[in-house]
C-alpha cells in the first residue's frame, strides 16, 4: 500500500503551511491526527494488510505521521511567534512620554551647604551643637570678650529685644554654651541663623553661619591651618586651591586670622567678585582667647584650641555661582527648583 | 583709612613698590581693601596765571581771560567760572589736552571769541565729584609747571580696613611704623614741631586747679581719670581769607577729607599724620572757667554738625561758664566753632581714656574721626608732640603766634603699662613652631619693645601706642605676624577618637528628604514678621517685639512659620507659579521658648500637570496624606487627628495631631478671611509639626512573626450616622479585634443615593490570619460578629446589605 496514496503528504504540508492561526492549525491536527483523523484511520486500516506489506505500510504511515507532527509543531511555533510579535507590536508604548506622578522637591541651597559642611566636620569627630537664636548679652558679647561699649560691638549691628536680650549676631555664643556643658578635650560644630541690622545689596538682616571649636592639650595654630585648608580644598573640590591666612582681629581669638582662598571665579587672575585681588575672604578663625577660656572655667594653661566661623551665604554663592545674595531669601520657586 | 603712597614715603624710607607695600600690609593684618589712583589720567594741563579778565562781547555768562601759560606764552581763554579774577593761579588745559571723560581740549572759537585752552575746576580734572568754580592754586605755584607734577598726582591711595584693636594704625605715622616693623625699611624723623617753645608745662595733681594752671581761660580738669592729659595752646593772629597750601589740601583730599577752614584743615592734617585728634575752639567765643568734667544731667550741646545732643552724666565734656563747648573726644560745639571771624584759638590736644569715650558716640548716633581714634586708644604720649606739630604748622602756614601753652597732667591716671611675659614654650605650642630666640627678639624690637630675657622666655613692655597688647597671647600673635603667617607651619590636627552619639530617632534631614519626596521645595524666610500677621496666625501668643526693627514688616519674632510661608506663596503666585508646595524648618519664638518647627504650605493642582494624570485641585486629604507619610518615620507611635479650631484655619477643615497626649501639630485650610487678606484666589493648605517633640518619640520598629497560613479578607460595609467620625468607627473596630485580625483598612466612604439621609456608608477590609493554623469559616464569622457588636455600641450603626 502506498502511503502517499493514503495520505497526500504534500497536500497536508501545504494546508499546514497555509493555516493562518492556531485554531485553524488545531483543526488540521484533528483532521489528520485526531481520533477520527485521516492518518489515524489509515493506521487502523493497516490491520487489513499482512506481513511485509503491512510492515512497509506501517513504516511509511508512521513516517508520514511524524512528518506531519513536525510540520504542525513548526507551524505552531511560527504562529505563536507571530502572535507574540503581533501582541508586542500592539502593546508598544511611546516610552518617551513622561512618567506618572512625578515628584521631587528641592533642598534650599543654603541648607545644602550647611549640611555639607556639617557632615564634613562630623566625619572628623566634631559634635553637632546648637544654641538659642535669641541670646542674652552675656553669651553673645560679654563671654566672648566683647564688653559693653567695646568698639568691636560696632562690628555687629545688633537687633535688641530689650536691654539684655538680642538676636544673636554670630554663632560664636554656641562656643560658650558648649563649654558650659562639656569638658575638654572637645570638638564642636554648630550651624544656624544669625542676625544683623543691615540690609542692602550685600547684606541681609538674617544669614547663616557655621561655628567650629576644638580644645585639647596640643592644638596649635598649625592644626587650625591644616584643618581649614583641607576643608576649603574639599569644599571647593580643588586639591590645589590656594589658601592663605592673614592676621586679623576677633575679640574672642588671639592670635586671629582671616582666611582667603584663591578666587574660584577667575582662578586668581582678578575679577569683579574678588575685587581684582585674586583672593576671596571666606572665614575668620583663631586660637581661643585666654579670657574666653577663663570666663568659661577652662584651664587655659592645660587646654588650648581654636575656633572658626564662616558665612554660609557667601560660600553658597561661590559654590553655585549665585550672583545676588537676596535670591536666597526671596524663595522664588524658579530659583529653588534649580537646586533639586 | 586712606593712605597716599607719596605721603607714606615721606615718613618711611622703603624700597618696596606700592604693590609690595599693599601685599605686606594685608598679610601683616592691615587689610588693603582697594587701591586707586590719586587722579584719573590726563595731561597737558599746566599752572596758569590769570593776567586780565574781560567781558565776553557776545555772552553775559562768559569772560575772556589772558592767561600766562609759562615760557612767555600768553593764551586767550574763554571761561564761564564765577570765581575767575585777575592774578589767580589756576589749572590751564592746553589745546590737545585730554581730560577725564575723554574730553578733548582744542583751540576753537566760543561765541565768536577764540579760546586757546580751558581753565579747569577740580571736578573737570576728576579730583573731586562735582565742584564749583575754578581750582584755585597757591600764589607761588610755578607758572607753566605741569599740574600733575605740581600736585604730585601720580600717586596711589590705599584704602585700609583697620580692625578695632589697631587704633594705632589710624594715622600715616602708625601705618608707616607698622610697615617698618614688617621689614619695609626705616621711619624717617618725625615732622617739624614746636618742642619746648611752650611757656610752661605743668604736671602733677596740683596742676588741676585753675589758679595754678595760670591760663587766662582758667582751665581745669575735674575728672583726671577720664582725662589724664590735657594740652591747651592759645594761638592768635588768624584772619579771614586765609588758606592752607595746595600740598596740604591735596593730602586731605586723598585722605578723603574736604577742606573746611584753614585752622580745621590743619587740625585734621595733624590727626591724619600722627593719629592725635585735635580740636580748636574760637578763643573769642570761649568764656572763663574752662573745665573738663562729666556732663550734668539734662545738659545739651549744640554740636558742630547742627544736631542738639542730649548729654548724659557718663559723658565727658569741655565746658566753660556758659555750659558745654565740646563732647570730649567726640565732637565740638557750634558756639565756639572756628569761623571766618576767628582771630585766636584755644587748641586742645588731649588724652581721653578709651573708657571715657567708648560707646558714647554710638549712643548719640555720631561717627567722628576723633571718636574712632579715642575709642580704640590714642598714644598717651602723643598729645604734647601733636600740639607742637599743629602749632608749628599754624605759625608757618597761617602766620599765627603762640601765646600760651600748658599741659595739665595727672601722672597717676595715665595708663600704666605692665610688662608682658612671653614664654618660649607657650609660643611654640600656640604657633606650632619653634622660632629662634633672636628672631623673636628682633620681632619685638621692630614693634618698639625692648624684650628682656627671663628664664622661661622674655618680658617686654608694650609701646604706648599699642593699646591692644596686654597679655601673652597678644605678643604671640605679634611674633607670628612679624614672622609672617605665610611662613607658619601647617599640619593636620591629632585627636582622641571619641565616638559621637548616634541618634536612634529620625533626624531633621530624614524628614527633609521625605518632604522632598512629596514634591515640596524648601524655603528660608526671615524670623521676624509683621505684628499684623503674627496676630493673625498666633493671636494671644506672648509675642517678642524687636526694639529696633528694620521695618514694620520685620518687627516681631514669629510664633508660627505660616506667615512667612504665606508670603512666599503670594510672591510665587504673583510670578505665575500655579502650583506652590513649600516647607521650612525653623524656629518659632514665644515667651521664653524657641522651638524648632517644620511647617508647609501647598496650593494649586494636586499633582504636576501631565498627559496621564487627571487634573485635580489639592484638598485637605492630600495634605493629610503628606503629614501621615512623614509620620511613617515613627512606626511604633499611635498618632491621632482630631477636629480642632485654629484661628488661622477654616473651622471645618482643620485638625490637630496628637500622640501620647501631646499636641504635635496642626493642619488645615487657611481661613477664607485670611486668604482674602492675601488676595488669594482660593485657600492654601498648611500644616506644622512640633519637631522637638516628634524627635523625642521612640521609633525603633519591632519584628513580629509572619504567619505561614493563608489570610482571608472580609469586607464590612457599615451605615453610620452622620455625626459619628469615621476614625471613631475605625478605632473601635481595631480596639475590639482579636489577634487573628491582621489589619482593618477603610477602603470606601459613600454618601448619597441608596444611603438614608443623615447617615453614610463606610466600607472596611478586614484581613484575618492565624499565626498557628488555617482559619475556619466559623472563626471568621465569630470575629466579624464581635466587631459588629462592638461597633454598634457606638450608636445606631447597621450592617449594609
Amino acid at each position: 500500500m502506498d502511503a502517499g496514496r493514503l495520505l497526500p503528504l504534500e497536500e497536508a504540508a501545504r494546508a499546514i503551511r497555509a493555516a493562518f492561526d492556531l485554531s485553524a492549525l488545531e483543526q488540521l491536527r484533528v483532521q489528520y491526527l485526531g481520533k477520527k483523523g485521516t492518518l489515524t484511520a489509515a493506521l487502523q486500516n493497516l490491520s487489513r494488510l499482512q506481513g511485509e506489506e503491512r510492515r512497509a505500510a506501517g513504516l511509511a504511515l508512521n513516517q508520514v505521521k511524524s512528518e506531519i507532527q513536525a510540520l504542525l509543531q513548526s507551524r505552531k511555533d511560527e504562529l505563536q511567534a507571530l502572535a507574540l510579535e503581533e501582541r508586542l507590536r500592539a502593546e508598544r508604548l511611546d516610552v518617551t512620554l513622561p512618567g506618572r506622578g512625578r515628584a521631587g522637591g528641592s533642598m534650599h541651597p543654603i541648607v545644602q551647604t550647611l549640611e555639607w559642611i556639617k557632615t564634613y566636620f562630623l566625619g572628623l569627630g566634631f559634635l553637632p551643637s546648637d544654641g538659642p537664636e535669641i541670646e542674652d548679652d552675656y553669651h553673645n558679647f560679654e563671654a566672648l570678650n566683647i564688653p559693653a561699649d567695646h568698639p568691636a560691638r560696632a562690628m555687629h549691628d545688633t537687633f535688641y529685644l530689650d536691654a539684655n536680650r538680642v538676636l544673636r549676631t554670630h554663632t560664636s555664643p554656641v562656643q560658650i554654651r558648649f563649654l558650659e556643658t562639656h569638658e575638654p578635650p572637645l570638638r564642636m560644630i554648630a550651624t544656624g541663623r544669625v542676625y544683623r541690622r543691615d540690609s542692602d545689596l550685600t547684606h541681609t538682616p538674617m544669614f547663616h553661619q557655621v561655628e567650629g571649636l576644638l580644645l585639647d592639650e596640643q592644638a596649635s595654630f598649625a592644626d587650625l591651618r591644616g584643618l581649614l585648608q583641607d576643608f576649603l580644598q574639599a569644599f571647593f573640590d580643588r586639591a590645589d586651591l590656594p589658601v592663605r591666612f592673614r592676621p586679623s582681629y576677633f575679640p574672642f581669638t588671639e592670635p586671629s586670622a582671616e582666611v582667603d582662598v584663591g578666587c574660584v571665579i577667575c582662578a586668581g587672575q582678578g575679577c569683579r567678585v574678588c575685587k581684582q585681588s585674586g583672593w576671596l575672604e571666606v572665614l575668620g578663625c583663631g586660637m581661643v582667647h585666654p579670657a574666653v577660656l577663663q570666663k568659661a572655667g577652662v584651664d587655659g594653661e592645660r587646654f588650648t584650641g581654636f575656633a572658626f566661623g564662616l558665612g554660609v551665604e557667601r560660600l553658597s554663592m561661590l559654590r553655585y555661582g549665585v550672583n545676588d545674595l537676596r535670591l536666597f531669601f526671596e524663595n522664588d520657586l524658579r530659583f529653588l527648583k534649580q537646586f533639586s | 583709612m586712606r593712605v597716599s603712597i607719596q605721603w607714606l614715603r615721606e615718613m618711611l624710607d622703603t624700597p618696596w613698590e606700592f604693590e609690595e607695600i599693599a601685599r605686606r600690609l594685608t598679610m601683616g593684618g592691615i587689610e588693603v581693601e582697594s587701591i586707586e589712583e590719586a587722579a584719573p589720567p590726563f595731561g597737558q594741563v599746566v599752572v596758569g596765571r590769570v593776567l586780565a579778565v574781560e567781558a565776553h562781547p557776545q555772552a553775559d555768562q562768559l569772560q575772556v581771560a589772558a592767561v600766562d601759560a609759562g615760557a612767555g606764552q600768553i593764551r586767550q581763554v574763554v571761561c564761564g567760572a564765577a570765581n575767575l579774577v585777575p592774578e589767580m593761579r589756576v589749572p590751564l588745559a592746553l589745546p590737545g589736552a585730554v581730560l577725564p571723560g575723554d574730553r578733548i581740549i582744542a583751540a576753537n572759537a566760543l561765541r565768536g571769541v577764540m579760546s586757546e585752552g580751558m581753565l579747569c575746576s577740580a571736578g573737570e580734572l576728576g579730583l573731586e565729584d562735582g565742584s564749583s568754580g575754578l581750582l584755585v592754586l597757591d600764589d607761588d605755584a610755578p607758572i607753566g609747571l605741569d599740574l600733575r607734577r605740581y600736585l604730585g598726582l601720580d600717586d596711589r591711595i590705599l584704602t585700609l580696613g583697620i580692625t578695632p584693636n589697631r587704633g594705632d594704625a589710624l594715622s600715616m605715622l602708625g601705618v608707616a611704623r607698622d610697615l617698618a616693623a614688617l621689614g619695609a625699611g626705616t621711619l624717617r624723623p618725625l615732622p617739624d614741631h614746636d618742642d619746648g617753645e611752650w611757656p610752661q608745662v605743668l604736671g602733677g595733681r596740683a596742676a588741676f586747679t585753675a589758679a595754678q594752671a595760670g591760663l587766662d581761660l582758667g582751665l581745669q580738669v575735674l575728672d583726671p581719670a577720664a582725662c589724664p592729659r590735657y594740652c591747651a595752646l592759645v594761638l592768635e593772629g588768624f584772619g579771614p581769607g586765609q588758606r592752607v597750601p595746595d600740598r596740604l589740601r591735596e593730602r586731605l583730599r586723598r585722605a578723603g577729607q574736604h577742606s573746611v577752614h584753614p585752622i580745621v584743615d590743619v587740625m585734621n592734617y595733624v590727626m591724619l599724620e600722627l593719629g592725635q585728634p585735635l580740636h580748636s575752639f574760637d578763643a573769642g567765643q570761649v568764656q572763663e572757667g574752662i573745665a573738663v568734667r562729666p556732663a550734668a544731667a539734662g545738659e545739651q550741646l549744640d554740636a558742630l554738625d547742627g544736631q542738639s545732643l542730649a548729654l548724659e552724666p557718663d559723658m565727658l565734656v569741655i565746658a566753660d561758664a556758659a555750659g558745654p563747648v565740646a563732647l570730649a573726644g567726640i565732637m565740638g560745639g557750634q558756639r565756639t566753632a572756628v569761623s571766618q571771624k576767628t582771630r585766636s584759638i584755644l587748641l586742645e590736644s588731649a588724652f581721653f581714656a578709651p573708657s571715657a569715650v567708648q560707646g558714647r558716640a554710638r549712643r548719640l548716633g555720631l561717627q567722628t574721626e576723633a571718636a574712632l581714634r579715642y575709642e580704640r586708644g590714642v598714644d598717651f604720649d602723643l598729645p604734647m608732640m601733636a600740639a607742637g606739630r599743629a602749632s608749628r604748622l599754624l605759625r608757618a602756614i597761617l602766620g599765627a603766634q603762640l601765646r600760651d601753652g600748658r599741659c595739665l597732667a595727672e601722672p597717676a591716671a595715665v595708663p600704666r603699662r605692665e610688662p608682658i611675659l612671653l614664654r618660649r614654650a607657650r609660643l611654640s605650642r600656640i604657633l606650632g613652631l619653634s622660632i629662634a630666640d633672636g628672631q623673636v627678639e628682633s620681632g619685638l624690637a621692630h614693634l618698639g619693645m625692648v624684650p628682656e630675657r627671663t628664664e622661661a622666655g622674655w618680658q617686654a613692655m608694650p609701646p604706648a601706642h599699642r593699646f591692644d597688647l596686654r597679655i601673652e597671647a597678644d605678643l604671640i600673635e605679634e611674633v607670628g605676624r612679624i614672622y609672617g603667617y605665610e611662613r607658619l607651619p601647617t599640619h593636620r590636627p591629632r585627636g582622641i577618637l571619641a565616638p559621637l552619639p548616634m541618634p536612634h530617632a529620625p533626624l531633621e534631614s530624614t524628614l527633609r528628604q521625605s518632604m522632598l519626596g512629596r514634591d515640596y521645595h524648601e524655603v528660608i524666610t526671615y524670623s521676624f514678621i509683621s505684628a499684623q500677621w503674627q496676630e493673625r496666625c498666633s493671636p494671644g501668643a506672648a509675642a517678642l517685639v524687636l526694639r529696633n526693627p528694620l521695618s514694620t514688616d520685620m518687627a516681631v519674632m514669629r510664633s508660627s512659620l505660616w506667615p512667612g510661608l504665606l508670603q512666599v506663596l503670594q510672591f510665587n503666585l504673583k510670578r505665575q507659579q500655579e502650583r506652590v508646595r513649600i516647607f521650612e524648618f525653623g524656629r518659632v519664638f514665644e515667651g521664653d521658648t524657641q522651638r524648632q518647627v517644620l511647617a508647609a504650605c501647598a496650593m494649586g493642582p494636586a499633582a504636576r500637570e501631565g498627559w496621564a494624570d487627571p487634573r485635580r485641585m489639592l484638598d485637605f486629604y492630600d495634605l493629610k496624606g503628606d503629614v501621615e507619610s512623614l509620620l511613617g518615620q515613627w512606626p511604633g507611635v499611635d498618632f491621632t487627628f482630631t477636629q480642632a479650631d485654629h484661628p488661622a484655619l477654616h473651622p471645618g477643615q482643620s485638625a490637630q495631631l496628637l500622640a501620647n497626649g501631646m499636641v504635635l501639630g496642626s493642619l488645615g485650610a487657611l481661613h477664607p478671611q485670611l486668604a482674602a487678606a492675601l488676595d488669594l484666589d482660593g485657600a492654601p493648605f498648611l500644616f506644622h509639626l512640633e519637631w522637638a517633640q516628634l524627635a523625642g518619640l521612640a521609633r525603633e520598629p519591632r519584628f513580629r512573626a509572619i504567619s505561614p497560613f493563608p489570610a482571608l479578607r472580609r469586607d464590612l460595609a457599615l451605615l453610620v450616622p452622620a455625626g459619628l467620625a469615621a476614625d471613631a468607627v475605625a478605632q473601635t473596630l481595631r480596639g475590639a479585634a482579636s489577634p487573628i485580625v491582621r489589619e482593618i483598612t477603610l477602603f470606601d466612604r459613600y454618601q448619597g443615593e441608596g444611603v438614608a439621609p443623615g447617615s453614610y456608608s463606610l466600607a472596611f477590609a478586614v484581613v484575618l490570619q492565624h499565626a498557628e493554623r488555617t482559619l475556619t469559616e466559623a472563626d471568621v464569622q465569630a470575629e466579624l460578629d464581635r466587631l459588629i457588636t462592638a461597633v454598634q455600641r457606638l450608636g445606631p450603626i447597621q450592617l449594609r446589605a
